[in-house]
């Protein structure tokens, strides 16, 4: 073949797939196009649908750099009593409360050094007509793709309601540790004034009966043992009521094997001759207040032995345990009490006896140490064959 | 020997009177008795009697002007006076009076008894106890 | 089979053989489109066989022989033309064992029709590197030819077996030994 002619059909060639390059290129550029096309119709919707997100969030967004405000939603706006376009000439140093200014300024150089990736605080804004309210501001960085940062990005929440109802809360805490206070000290002053005059009197009572016992006999010496009786008996309901005001009060809780305790009661309270006591079932170790609930065991095992008229006493306990509490009775072979006394036992200043061996504030005590551990205290009583209480104490208070 | 003094400090007269009673009837009928109504008083007396303190101080909580834990505690800070037992007996059973009152070093803490016979009993314990102790010379 | 690859093997051959060989394996091929290739098309890879075919048997020479070469040829104009690709890697056995899964990866953001052959390469304790080439072109001896090639751009002495795992050269070990 001629060189010329090789050389032409090497041209034919080029020119052929320069045509092709040309149609291809063509196809292509149409292709992007397109693309493109949907690109922006995704941009745009996205947009929208982040504007919309923008726009409807309960939360204030803002946009910033520098600390200067490029762009707020119009719940900040809100928020501020701006409006969004007066925002945007201002900087978050003009919305914060000065005393703030220096926490906010920090933690955002933190962030700007990348030292922290977000950060969270709460802090006061200033409101355009000078009032002030209390906000969780949670700042994040919004990159460019280079990893330069493009804004920080603030979501506001307004928390006012909140810090005012814990500011109320911690005040009303501290007042009512205050008011407990107060009544404690009420009650140790008002026993020790109520109890001078008392002594006083029983002094002087004891005095004549010793110094003038010719002048007092028969009825006049009656007189005097009964006054002294009287003062006896408000001796133990001023002690009563300082102890029913002290329930609760008292704060070591230790460990306390409940069998040892109903042991050590029964060997410390006054017993007839003829006294029976046992135990029955698994007794727990409690945390509890040790004295609180000796005090229980000792009212109501007292109770058993004083209004009691068998030749043999009998005391009974027994514990046992559901899911939620633990359940002590202390049942005896006493005289027993009339059913419809059953709840009037438990308030103060009751007794039944006519005898009046008891204060009337025994039971109230009990039932409210009972209360305090999230229990309660019943009764069961067959006139002439004895008493049955039955308490219990919530395991959540009382487990080790 | 030195006749042995007891220093009485309670706001109220009649149990001053009555703590000289049950004194009388006691075993130690011949022990002296300084008694004052209140706590500066009492610490009047200390400070101008060091060279013949008393061998047992017995002391009221609550009185006017200085209360008795307050007395217990200029006591137990002076050099000579922290040497002598302190008593307290008191109508109180408040807990935290029984806490400070120990810590402050007292020897003893008495609820006054309600009974005129167990009163009786209890100062003749306490007197009996506290005579029959040797005192730091 | 991407255009540059036949532009390229006639540019290779123009330059061994002269321009009326290049003219005569276009019409012993028969091609649909009488030899108009641009870089940028896309054409069926049996072209490419019918090519060299009729450029063996013109020459009386191997055709894998004659691809092996096409693949040194080939490996040189990338050089020339995307003379980064081969910066970034500081020795051979670097760039190998990146051709799978970074240039690959790149040509395909460029060409998503490229039909790429498939390279594995594992590290020998003793230094030495297999590159499992598995396509259903067969076209191992290109493939021969680019490593080769590699190695030389990259001032290596180097010793290069190869072994069949399918006997059809759909699935070849290559195992590169530096010296």
């Amino acid at each position: 073949m001629e060189a010329i002619e090789l050389l032409e059909k090497k041209l034919q060639r080029e020119i052929a797939a320069r045509q092709e390059a040309e149609r291809i290129l063509e196809e292509k550029s149409l292709e992007l196009y397109q693309n493109n096309q949907k690109l922006e119709q995704l941009n745009g919707e996205l947009e929208s649908d982040l504007i919309h997100l923008f726009e409807n969030a309960v939360f204030g967004i803002a946009l910033t750099s520098n600390g200067d405000i490029k762009t707020v939603n119009s719940k900040f706006g809100e928020m501020m009593g701006y409006a969004v376009e007066e925002l945007k000439a201002l900087t978050i140093k003009d919305l914060t409360y000065k005393e703030d200014v220096s926490k906010s300024y920090q933690l955002t150089n933190a962030l700007i050094a990348q030292q922290v990736d977000q950060f969270e605080l709460r802090k006061r804004y200033r409101r355009k007509d000078g009032s002030l309210f209390w906000a969780k501001t949670k700042v994040s960085p919004v990159l460019n793709q280079d990893g330069s940062t493009r804004y920080h990005l603030a979501i506001i929440e307004d928390i006012q309601f909140l810090v005012e109802a814990e500011e109320k809360q911690a005040t009303l805490i501290q007042t009512l540790q205050s008011q407990n206070k107060e009544l404690d000290a009420f009650a140790q002053v008002v026993s020790h004034d109520l109890k001078s005059p008392l002594r006083a009197v029983n002094t002087l009572v004891g005095w004549l009966k010793e110094d003038h016992a010719e002048a007092f006999k028969g009825e006049a010496l009656e007189h005097l043992q009964e006054i002294e009786s009287r003062i006896g008996k408000a001796f133990s309901l001023i002690d009563g009521i300082l102890e029913y005001a002290q329930v609760g009060t008292e704060n070591t809780e230790t460990e306390v094997d409940t069998k040892a305790l109903v042991k050590y009661v029964s060997e410390m309270i006054d017993v007839p001759q003829q006294f029976q006591l046992s135990l029955e079932g698994d007794f727990p170790v409690l945390k509890i207040a040790r004295s609180q609930l000796q005090h229980i065991f000792q009212n109501l095992l007292t109770n058993g032995v004083k209004y009691n008229d068998k030749d043999v006493v009998k005391i009974l306990v027994k514990s046992w345990e559901t899911s939620s509490h633990y359940l002590f009775s202390v049942q005896d072979n006493g005289i027993g009490i009339p059913a419809k006394y059953f709840d009037k036992i438990f308030t103060m200043f009751s007794t039944l006896n006519e005898q009046t061996k008891g204060t009337g504030v025994g039971l109230a005590i009990v039932k409210k140490i009972c209360e305090h551990y999230g229990g309660t205290i019943i009764v069961d009583s067959k006139e002439g064959q004895g008493t049955t209480f039955t308490f219990s104490l919530n395991k959540q208070h009382t487990k080790l | 020997m030195d006749k042995k003094t007891i220093l009485f400090v309670d706001d109220d007269f009649l149990e001053h009177k009555k703590f000289e009673r049950a004194l009388k009837k006691s075993d130690n009928p011949e022990l002296s008795i300084e008694s004052f109504n209140d706590g500066s008083e009492a610490l009047k007396w200390l400070e101008s009697n060091k060279h013949a303190p008393p061998q047992l101080i017995i002391l009221d909580l609550n009185m006017p002007l200085m209360n008795g834990l307050e007395l217990l505690e200029l006591v137990k800070q002076d050099h000579y006076l922290k040497r002598i037992p302190v008593v307290i007996l008191t109508t109180s059973k408040n807990p935290k009076d029984i806490e400070q009152a120990h810590l402050l070093q007292a020897a003893g803490y008495i609820v006054k008894p309600n009974s005129n016979v167990q009163y009786q009993d209890t100062i003749q314990l306490i007197t009996q106890y506290w005579m029959t102790s040797q005192s730091v010379a | 089979m991407k255009g540059i690859v036949f532009t390229e093997l006639f540019d290779m051959v123009e330059t061994h053989f002269g321009l009326e060989m290049v003219q005569n394996i276009i019409d012993d091929a028969q091609l649909p489109n009488h030899g108009a290739y641009t870089k940028v098309g896309t054409y069926d890879h049996k072209e490419i066989y019918r090519l060299v075919g009729a450029l063996s048997q013109r020459t009386d020479t191997d055709a894998n022989a004659l691809i092996k070469a096409f693949g040194k040829h080939l490996l040189q104009t990338f050089v020339a033309s995307y003379p980064a690709l081969f910066e970034n890697s500081s020795d051979s056995f670097s760039f190998l064992s990146g051709v799978h899964d970074y240039i690959h990866v790149e040509v395909r953001k460029i060409y998503p029709d490229a039909d790429l052959p498939h390279f594995a390469t594992i590290d020998h304790p003793d230094g030495s590197m297999d590159m499992v080439y598995t396509s259903s072109k067969k076209m191992y001896a290109l493939a021969e030819g680019l490593i080769e090639a590699t190695m030389e751009h990259y001032n290596e002495a180097f010793r290069l077996d190869k072994e069949f795992i399918e006997e059809d050269g759909s699935k070849v070990r290559f195992t590169i030994s530096k010296k």
